[in-house]
């Protein structure tokens, strides 16, 4: 994917985030060229920052199925407009580091429109151990 | 909050496309059902509440990247041989 031609340096939530009802605009950027990690960051609260990676970079066996009403908010058509982030929690340090794969942050770049998606419980983790989620992208 | 009492397999209608049905009150548990248009979400509080924690707690964070670069470094390698 090359990120680089689509602008994401402002993108609306119309619903905020669950937490962050308030804040509606983010911007997402990687600050390194060579690691597939991003930083989702609050256009209006600076200190309000999200390490977030794109999961189908790292595990080929995650698979989300967009309910009708997220597709109508963010009126996707095409589902190559659409980017996938999870976001990272590393509160008790990166080696405890979590990952949320029950609610990925679903952007449509044509529309620069996202929300925090809720999925099956059941089926996903809210608190995935991020290490051995990046090491599934060994094919283990 | 307005609440309203029902008994069971009575219903209530909320803004005239919603309906909410008691289905089964066994003990401390009810059953609901709801219809609604497909583009209304709905999910447990409990979820909702877990996500807004998850994310209050990784917006307080700010990882240093470059760290989190060395985890991956290795499976980068890996891929290589």
């Amino acid at each position: 994917m090359e990120y680089t031609e689509i602008n994401l340096s402002r993108i609306t939530f119309e619903q905020g985030l669950p937490g962050f009802e308030q804040l509606k605009y983010f911007k997402v950027a990687r600050p390194y060229k060579e690691y597939p990690f991003y930083y989702l960051n609050a256009l209006e609260a600076e200190e309000v920052s999200f390490l977030v990676i794109s999961p189908f970079d790292f595990n080929k066996s995650y698979e989300i199925d967009l309910p009708i009403s997220v597709q109508e908010t963010l009126e996707i058509i095409n589902t190559s407009d659409v980017l996938v982030f999870n976001i990272v929690n590393c509160l008790e340090g990166l080696s405890k580091a979590t990952v949320n794969l029950v609610a990925p942050v679903v952007i449509n770049v044509v529309k620069s429109k996202g929300m925090q998606v809720v999925l099956d419980e059941s089926k996903f983790n809210i608190k995935e151990p991020l290490i051995s989620f990046l090491q599934q992208s060994e094919g283990k | 909050m307005l609440v309203l009492t029902r008994k069971r397999g009575e219903s209530i209608h909320i803004a005239g496309n919603i309906k909410v049905t008691v289905l089964d009150i066994m003990g401390d548990n009810i059953k609901i059902g709801i219809e609604a248009p497909r583009n209304i979400d709905i999910f447990r509080s409990e979820i909702l509440q877990a996500i807004q924690k998850e994310n209050r707690q990784a917006a307080t964070m700010n990882t240093a990247l470059e760290d989190l670069a060395k985890l991956i470094k290795p499976n980068k390698n890996d891929h290589q041989t």
